[in-house]
């Protein structure tokens, strides 16, 4: 996974002194015991034999291999600093877009800008500068994914930094000359350097005692590979903010990053009924923002909590939605938060398929893996007193928060166990379970088929019993209207939720006037064929069940967990759980995980 | 592969005796500038210790890929010849599938040069355009090309695409044809042993027992095979497996081709086509709590005409259902009797019934007795 940090970071400039490397961070000492780690490197059998077979060198290719690599662990190798130098400071015409150079497997990204400056009184040396990330080619080996694209996205990501810091940069050498003070520093130490005998001193050491502005790219170079998270004001003043999602998220969820396209697919998908999660304690978070915050984003992180919805957020806080949506979306980016579905009794969760082995630390002398060992320490350190494992494992079936919360506990217990649950989900152990319904009728040709080819009689018992696929072909409009007459006694045994609603039973001429308006609800997701057969249920003889199987027909396309209806109808669980039940026959429900909150997840 | 990913043009440049960086031919005529070149020929001919390295240049609308190349010799003007021979793509193009290409022309052409100073001379020198012209055209249509160069040499060029290495594959795992093989003879001898005993029920231990092939080597095979997309990978049927139904179940739902599909493969043998709407409610049936004997037990698949060691291998194969594995972990260790200590090395965790039955010879039912049994253990359902 650290293959997404860069592998140095080099301020390189271009004027009257010719094109220079004035700084590079890591200094290339580190590069004499970073042979040995080229062992380690990815080999792909496939690749290699392809890349390799047509100069006859087959037999020569592991020391190809050493030539085809620029890269020891922590460096570049191979270049003279002069021919660097060349390279990196760009031309005149390749500045104010983005740079990207790849030799062999290394990749040279930056953002070069040009100087005019005409009110410096100071007489200007530096025609333009590019600050160069230096980055692995191949990296999304790493990845889960494997594709190309990757490549090209951390690629524009880390062009967007240097972006940034250039522009920054630029910016204070129009305000103060910082570039030109801090360059001439460098220069300083490089001129002192020169006459000693090579390899005698690193001129990069002193050059960070000696300038802010190396001071500053070490820690760009520090914190991109810390946690892909850059923030810090160039020369106090300007602020550079940056985040590589591909890495942040990496950090947090368990071994697996997803793509930006997978968060961004999240948040579009952002409703008003989900829930946000943080991921770090919310005081830590509030610290951690800049200064001049938005105040409507500390109030939000002042009011989040794992139950409360997006909507309640938004009157808690008295912002609009789509403000809390863009705020929500915005700590989800940042790897802050996550998007869950807000704790209730009813939420069903189930381990996670990508929930790492875990084991406890002092049971076991089994190697764990890096990211367990942090699991398990976590959550040690969390709650003392129980076993990991054995939490885990109660959650091997699908289990509701209620069931998991007995009753007789006491409420301190109680509250740990949400507790529990809070801290499986920031380390995604566990996913909700939702019901998804579909519509499923009977196929109409294969039962008219069927009958004429009189294989009723050869049919299975069990399937006469289902009753499914007995045909009735024979029903015409007048038998709705026979059976709708039946309506209301039947309503009133097997259906409370007429009573609920309150309204009165109908007559058989409101019925007819009413399936009219049904109708065509009906029949806007519905085919004719589907809408009669529906009709022909016992269920429909029950005209405000029918009303609102009709209301909720759009949904039973297995896309809208029960959640969801239940909050776009405002109907209470048992409304929606009673249509399932009445109109069993033709409804099938199925449970998985939300694919929208849960990208994590592949 | 996509149109953007195509060669938008390939271009020959050289280091001239008198005027420096120069492009000497380039398809087509008006594909790189001179104020593009001239900001981009030290990346393109560069100093000398980048030789022999390919070189990606990213700017100015094109994405230029090269392979510099100096060839020493007293006959050329300033003691060497230096030339590259670039490809230029669009600047969003993935390019890393041409990389090999572009370097094994160029050292095609290195060839020619030593042998018959190809580039030198004036006179073959004018079919360079040409050869550019049919690189350009082949590699764009067809992905390969081979064009002839003099009596003895031909030019072979094909592009392939980065291949991430397929997943190993276990003792227990069961392969299944997806594509048709092809005719057989098209594969190596082991993978023609191996072929006839794919047929979706077979775990790979059984495999290399019933074809006498070492299981190595089977696995090897398999690896190829599931490189080229004509197996997947499937977990073996049990009845005591249990499965669960993914976020793609919906498409099922929804896509009419793979409900006739569908219907077609999980049918029983010799009996007409079962209703979609049975399978489906199968299939909505399978949650984390349910087995397959659960299922059958309940629904009876048979006397609705579907086979449900189909039913189950579908299902995995479209990604409809997953698999749910149950993994040991052990949480104390007291009191293990002596003959089981060998099996609690397996129970971290990181092991699942299938696997461990699959390496200890044992039978799923008696691991289940005695992890069912034991205090120290817990199981993971996942």
């Amino acid at each position: 996974m650290t293959d997404l940090n860069p592998i140095a970071i080099i301020l390189a400039t271009s004027g009257s002194k010719g094109n220079r490397i004035l700084f590079r961070y890591p200094p290339e000492t580190v590069k004499k015991n970073a042979v040995a780690s080229k062992s380690n490197a990815f080999t792909n059998p496939y690749a290699v034999t392809i890349a390799e077979d047509f100069s006859a060198k087959v037999e020569e290719s592991e020391s190809n291999k050493e030539n085809e690599t620029l890269l020891g662990s922590h460096n570049i190798v191979g270049f003279n600093i002069q021919t660097l130098g060349t390279l990196l400071a760009a031309e005149t015409i390749l500045c104010g877009q983005r740079f990207d150079v790849k030799i062999k497997d290394v990749r040279f990204v930056g953002y070069p800008l040009h100087l005019h400056n005409p009110n410096s009184k100071m007489v200007q040396t530096i025609q333009s500068f590019n600050v160069v990330i230096v980055l692995r080619a191949q990296m999304m080996h790493t990845l889960v994914w494997r594709k190309a694209s990757v490549d090209t996205t951390v690629v524009n990501y880390y062009q967007d930094l240097a972006k940034q810091i250039t522009v920054a940069i630029r910016h204070e050498e129009c305000r103060c000359n910082y570039l030109t003070l801090q360059t001439k520093a460098m220069q300083q130490v490089h001129d002192e350097m020169t006459p000693l005998p090579e390899g005698f001193e690193c001129p990069y050491e002193m050059i960070l005692e000696r300038s802010q502005l190396a001071r500053e790219l070490k820690c760009i170079y520090d914190s991109l590979c810390r946690n892909g998270i850059v923030h810090l004001y160039i020369n106090h003043w300007v602020m550079v903010n940056f985040c590589l999602p591909h890495r942040v998220h990496l950090n947090s969820f368990n071994n697996k990053a997803p793509t930006p396209e997978a968060i961004h697919k999240c948040l579009h998908s952002l409703r008003p009924y989900h829930g946000v999660l943080l991921l770090v304690d919310s005081d830590t978070l509030l610290k951690s923002l800049p200064i001049d915050n938005s105040p409507a984003l500390s109030r939000l992180i002042h009011y989040i909590n794992p139950t409360k919805n997006l909507k309640t957020l938004s009157l808690d806080t008295d912002l609009s939605l789509s403000q809390v949506f863009r705020l929500v979306s915005h700590l989800v980016y940042w790897a802050k938060a996550m998007v869950i579905f807000p704790l209730c009794e009813n939420n069903m969760y189930v381990l996670s398929p990508h929930t790492n082995p875990i084991t406890s630390v002092g049971t076991l002398k089994f190697i764990l893996i890096d990211s367990n060992v942090y699991l398990v320490k976590s959550f040690e350190r969390n709650f003392p007193n129980e076993s990991l494992p054995v939490v885990l494992a109660k959650y091997s079936l699908p289990i509701r928060m209620s069931e998991y919360r007995d009753a007789i506990d006491t409420s301190q217990k109680q509250s740990q166990k949400c507790k529990l649950v809070v801290w499986m989900l920031q380390h995604q152990v566990l996913i909700q379970l939702h019901t998804y319904i579909f519509l499923s009728l009977p196929t109409q040709k294969s039962k008219k088929k069927k009958l004429s080819d009189s294989l009723l009689s050869s049919m299975p018992l069990s399937q006469c019993l289902l009753g499914r696929s007995v045909p009735d072909v024979t029903i015409d409009e007048n038998c709705v209207l026979e059976r709708t007459q039946s309506s209301s006694d039947i309503a009133s045994v097997n259906s409370d939720e007429s009573v609920n609603l309150g309204i009165p039973h109908s007559t058989s001429m409101d019925v007819l006037n009413l399936s009219e308006g049904l109708r065509d609800t009906m029949l806007k997701y519905l085919t004719p064929e589907e809408y009669e057969t529906v009709l022909r249920l016992p269920a429909s003889r029950n005209i405000e069940d029918l009303k609102l199987f009709a209301s909720l027909c759009c949904y039973f396309d297995g896309r809208h967990h029960l959640e969801e209806i239940m909050y776009y109808e405002n109907l209470r669980r048992s409304q929606v759980i009673a249509i399932l039940d009445n109109f069993h026959d033709i409804l099938e429900t199925c449970t998985h995980e939300d694919p929208a909150t849960s990208f994590h997840i592949r | 592969m996509a149109t953007s990913d195509k060669i938008k043009g390939i271009f020959y440049c050289e280091f001239h005796p008198t005027q420096g960086p120069i492009i000497a031919y380039q398809i087509p005529e008006d594909l790189i500038n001179k104020g593009t070149f001239d900001a981009l020929h030290i990346y393109i001919i560069p100093k000398k210790e980048l030789h022999d390295s390919d070189i990606t240049v990213n700017a100015l609308g094109h994405k230029i890929l090269g392979y510099p190349v100096r060839i020493p010799g007293r006959k050329y003007a300033r003691n060497a010849l230096m030339f590259n021979l670039c490809f230029v793509f669009d600047q969003q193009a993935c390019t890393t599938d041409y990389e090999p290409v572009v370097k094994k022309l160029a050292s095609y052409l290195t060839q020619l040069e030593l042998e018959s100073g190809y580039l030198s001379n004036e006179q073959s020198r004018q079919q360079i355009p040409k050869l550019m012209q049919d690189v350009l055209k082949t590699l764009n249509k067809y992905g390969m090309c081979h064009v002839p160069m003099s009596k003895s040499t031909t030019i072979h060029l094909k592009v392939s695409s980065q291949i991430a290495m397929p997943p190993a594959v276990a003792d227990h795992d069961v392969p299944i044809l997806v594509k048709d093989s092809g005719s057989i003879s098209e594969w190596d001898l082991t993978t023609k042993q191996i072929l006839p005993y794919l047929d979706g029920f077979n775990h790979v231990a059984f495999i290399a027992a019933e074809a006498d092939v070492e299981i190595n080597l089977v696995k090897a095979c398999l690896q190829n095979l599931q490189h080229y997309g004509v197996i997947k990978l499937i977990s073996i049927f049990q009845y005591s497996n249990v499965h669960a139904t993914t976020p793609k179940i919906y498409q099922l739902a929804e896509d009419k081709d793979l409900q006739d599909e569908c219907v077609k493969y999980v049918r029983r043998q010799g009996h007409s086509l079962p209703d979609f709407k049975d399978i489906f409610h199968l299939y909505c049936e399978m949650n984390p709590g349910t087995t397959v004997r659960d299922i059958c037990c309940q629904f009876n698949p048979r006397g609705l005409r579907i086979d449900e060691r189909k039913l189950i291998q579908f299902g995995l194969i479209k990604g409809l259902i997953r698999r749910i594995h149950r993994y040991p972990v052990k949480i104390q260790n007291q009191n293990v009797p002596c003959r089981l200590q060998p099996l609690y090395a397996y129970f971290n965790g990181l092991h699942s019934f299938n696997e461990i039955c699959g390496r200890t010879g044992m039978s799923h039912n008696e691991l289940d007795e005695i992890v069912e049994d034991d205090p120290n253990l817990v199981i993971y359902f996942k």
